[in-house]
């Protein structure tokens, strides 16, 4: 896919973890617009357990309501994470089929807290570790299969209407506790299920693109391969890596932020090039529109451009301006090569008592540190260009003026942005046992509905 | 298990006719301080070099290869080092081919008093101080008129291009600016440009089906250097340690038709490098005790477990710690580890500084590279005491069957030996004497050379 199609190699989340990342990518809007965050403490990461009250805004546009709307066809295959609850499913907010589960897919006693449904399109069909199995002894689940077979039959039957399709295919096997199917585990040289899990999931994008050049629709089809967020560095030996990034997964350093993303699409994307246009995730939207010849909304901010003239022409658009929020906190801004840290934060001191590391192996003194660190009056630059990895701050002191220059400008963007920024109505505060997968829709066919108890709401606690 | 654990160390070459009809070329190419993390191909978002993606596309990628040495002299084996026994000169003399060598860098360590760095062609010092922003441009245009005299020949060749990039300081002649990476990015790329140069002459003259070409670097990043000094990726520190940053380097091996291109997970050493073109090169060597195997069967038949383990010695071995790390399989003991100022002082990573001094680990940390190539978990369970029972006896293995080499190093150093352009470094002023006298007037051969200089051996 890579050497067919284009890697752009400056390509960022719009948050460091799964919910706030995935809505601002379906909005084209940041997380502290679109409404996915707390402020129930400053600069927390908050998503959506099957406690949350909230989800997605039903005043966020997103995009496969727009793409549908203009004759696209729309499926979404694996995991949602916008909202369990009935007035955020997928299918209220511009699918036309659903496959797959609301929430991540932790395992739950079915008494103290249900285990999470997996839907097919309105209703529930199971639940994980139920009907749909994922034995967490041997890291086997044949749930990646599952999804592997709805795409490809998907992209046969959609593609023989010669109709327009947008696929949304949320793999999570590679996310904890990781699994990989019978036939995929232990086939890894890494030797962990999350290696397994990777070679699954690479093999299933394989056979999707097979699938597409047999069905001679590789010419009318953009495939884009991206993840959520950097890797969860906490899972130790089962995590995967942001290599040479700093961190990984809940940090605003480029660990947590910078994502894989190939595009393929064979005779319209040169082929084999890497690009370094800056770009996020919420790009996605303004390019889908772009290509689909559909116009972007004129009543709200995006935070997107198109990507067209990078990925079809090469065209550069040096202006892109890249914002790094944890929750409600605007930690670091990048522009061109330079990325400014106005906060930062590694790891609460109450986790890494408990062994809980975002940035295991690492000590830069004041910078990756276990208490937020306020760096507006001096913030902390780097020339992410030269220095992907973040080692070495482009001091005051030691380059006078690149520093005032980059720094200068860094602060004007800032400030620009935080004037007219209206923020979205926080949606992550509020938490209610209530509210977790009791009962979802089609629990009584399957004579699987769990007894829902008394509602209390309470502020979310997110400790990081 | 005693079986299970002879050392396949010292075993005499046996040279079978690996490729019985045409013996191949060899195109060596080395880069200086590349570490891991520094090509786009293993991950860095702003590299940017064509020609060695190209190559590596069309290659067989080492991902578990090994540089003998975490620094440059002992790593390239130019000279015998302290345990290395074999050096690239005895496949010259061996085989008999045409043998080009560029001079051996020695910008970066000069010191006050020392010569200005020379430029020798043969055993004839060209130029001194040689100019290095155009010396890449030298090199590149050098090995085409080689390979130009090579298609005439019947005579199957030898090439070693050594180039000085990437350490630091980097130059990079018509390339400077040209990548965003800044001067580590730029000097990548003349590199790059002068390889892609070169690999299309050989095409052009018919070569390149018939041309074996290895591509390797000699230690891990010059971490001290900063931004400046290269990126090992996802290992742990960089050069002059023995954790995989220092030792790990990209490794990735062209040989058309008889090669298929993919990724090996095999174990494999600068040390298997001779070895591997001597087999394949039907070449007998005078020398044979060697810590190298040939990799011949791993490529060519599909073998496995060509080379099962590997022992890692510090920059200054000692006899009483060495070694201070095995690799067995996936598995890799530290007996000893110690920081380096080439690895960074200020680096995030404490086990990388100088202050983190020769430690001797009582219980060997032992990692499981597959999982944790980043050497972050050391293990603890009960299987890893069997584990780590074995690596200690591999190790004592090692130490019993090491024949040290008396040390070059310890020769100590004189100024007179030092190359000087057209006189003997006897000269006063020195070292400013030893420089050419003015551009263009090129010495005779200098028949006083010193030893160490005569590094080339003609056809």
């Amino acid at each position: 896919m890579v050497s067919e199609g284009m890697d752009m190699t400056s390509f960022y989340t719009a948050a460091p973890l799964c919910s706030p990342s995935r809505a601002a990518m379906l909005s084209g809007r940041l997380p502290i617009r679109n409404g996915l965050y707390s402020d129930n403490a400053f600069g927390r990461n908050a998503y959506t357990p099957q406690d949350i009250v909230g989800g997605i805004a039903s005043s966020e546009i997103l995009l496969q309501e727009l793409l549908r709307k203009g004759g696209y066809h729309t499926k979404l295959i694996g995991k949602w994470h916008l909202g369990h609850r009935a007035p955020y499913h997928p299918l209220k907010r511009g699918f036309n089929e659903w496959y797959g589960a609301p929430n991540v897919h932790f395992q739950y006693d079915g008494t103290t807290a249900p285990n999470i449904p997996v839907y097919k399109d309105q209703n529930m069909i199971g639940r994980f570790y139920e009907g749909i199995a994922i034995n967490l002894t041997t890291g086997i689940s044949e749930y990646t299969q599952h999804l592997g077979e709805e795409a490809l039959e998907y992209i046969s039957r959609r593609g023989r209407t010669g109709k327009p399709f947008f696929l949304y295919w949320n793999p999570d096997s590679t996310h904890a506790p990781s699994y990989a199917s019978a036939r995929f585990r232990g086939r890894s040289q890494r030797g962990t299920a999350y290696g397994d899990a990777l070679i699954e999931v690479d093999d299933i994008v394989g056979k999707m693109l097979d699938l597409l050049v047999n069905h001679k629709l590789e010419n009318d089809t953009l495939v884009v391969l991206t993840s959520d967020n950097g890797a969860a560095l906490v899972s130790k030996r089962e995590a995967g890596t942001n290599a040479p990034f700093l961190c990984g997964k809940q940090t605003t350093f480029e660990g947590g932020f910078r994502t894989p993303a190939f595009f393929w699409w064979p005779n319209k994307i040169p082929a084999g090039n890497a690009s370094s246009q800056v770009g996020t995730q919420m790009d996605l939207f303004a390019t889908f529109l772009d290509l689909a010849g559909l116009p972007m909304p004129r009543d709200r901010v995006y935070d997107s451009i198109s990507l067209k003239p990078a990925l079809m022409n090469g065209d550069l658009d040096l202006e892109k301006v890249v914002f790094f929020y944890r929750g409600n906190g605007l930690f670091a801004v990048r522009k061109g090569r330079f990325k400014m840290h106005l906060w930062t934060w590694r790891t609460p001191q109450e986790e890494l008592k408990r062994g809980i590391d975002y940035c295991p192996n690492i000590h830069m003194d004041g910078i990756v540190s276990a208490t937020q660190v306020n760096h507006t009056a001096e913030p902390i630059l780097f020339d992410v260009d030269n220095d992907p990895e973040e080692r070495y701050p482009i001091r005051p002191g030691n380059s006078p003026t690149i520093y005032e220059t980059a720094v200068g400008y860094l602060k004007k963007v800032v400030e620009k942005h935080q004037q007219d920024l209206v923020p979205g109505k926080p949606a992550l505060n509020y938490c209610d046992p209530a509210v977790e997968n009791w009962a979802p829709p089609g629990c009584e066919d399957l004579d699987d509905c769990l007894p829902i108890p008394a509602s209390k709401v309470v502020i979310c606690d997110w400790p990081h | 298990m005693e079986t299970f654990w002879t050392l396949k160390l010292f075993f005499v070459f046996v040279l079978g006719p690996a490729i019985c009809e045409t013996r191949p070329n060899f195109l060596l190419i080395l880069a200086d301080d590349l570490g891991y993390g520094d090509l786009e191909t293993n991950g860095h978002p702003t590299s940017a070099a064509p020609s060695l993606k190209k190559l590596h596309s069309e290659s067989l990628v080492f991902s578990n290869f090994y540089s003998a040495s975490a620094v440059c002299s002992p790593s390239r084996m130019l000279r015998q080092g302290d345990f290395l026994r074999f050096s690239i000169l005895d496949i010259t003399r061996a085989f008999q081919l045409f043998v080009m060598i560029m001079p051996e860098p020695c910008f970066g360590q000069c010191n006050n008093g020392d010569v200005s760095c020379p430029l020798y062609s043969n055993t004839t010092i060209v130029e001194q101080p040689t100019s290095l922003p155009d010396l890449t441009q030298k090199y590149t245009h050098k090995a085409i008129l080689e390979i130009e005299r090579f298609s005439k020949s019947e005579d199957p060749f030898f090439m070693y291009l050594a180039y000085h990039e990437t350490h630091h300081p980097q130059f990079a002649g018509d390339f400077r600016n040209a990548s965003s990476r800044g001067s580590f990015g730029d000097a990548l790329m003349e590199m790059d440009h002068s390889i892609g140069k070169i690999i299309s002459a050989l095409k052009k003259k018919n070569l390149l089906n018939n041309t074996l070409i290895f591509f390797t670097s000699d230690n891990g990043p010059s971490l001290m250097r900063h931004e400046r000094g290269g990126s090992a990726g996802l290992f742990r520190c960089g050069k002059d340690t023995t954790w995989e940053g220092g030792l790990r380097v990209p490794a990735f091996l062209y040989y058309p038709v008889h090669v298929q291109p993919g990724i090996t997970h095999e174990l494999a050493s600068t040390l298997d490098v001779t070895p591997t073109i001597l087999a394949l090169a039907n070449v007998t060597s005078r020398t044979d005790v060697s810590h190298g195997f040939d990799l011949s069967p791993l490529f060519l038949n599909h073998s496995q477990e060509v080379r099962q383990s590997l022992a890692m010695f510090s920059t200054e071995p000692k006899k009483a710690f060495e070694p201070y790390a095995i690799r067995y399989k996936h598995f890799k003991s530290h007996f000893y580890t110690r920081g380096s100022s080439l690895s960074d002082d200020l680096n995030f990573d404490h086990a990388c500084r100088s202050s983190s001094r020769q430690e001797k680990h009582d219980q060997a940390l032992i990692f499981d590279l597959s999982v944790d190539p980043s050497e972050r978990y050391d293990l603890r369970s009960p299987e890893a005491r069997k584990l780590r029972g074995q690596m200690e006896q591999l190790r004592q293995e090692y130490r019993a069957n090491v024949t040290w080499a008396p040390s070059e190093m310890a020769k100590g150093q004189n100024r007179h030996l030092s190359p000087c352009c057209s006189r003997p470094a006897t000269c006063e002023p020195f070292p400013d004497c030893c420089d050419c006298d003015e551009e263009g007037s090129f010495s005779s051969p200098n028949d006083r050379l010193p030893e160490i200089s005569v590094i080339s051996v003609g056809p």
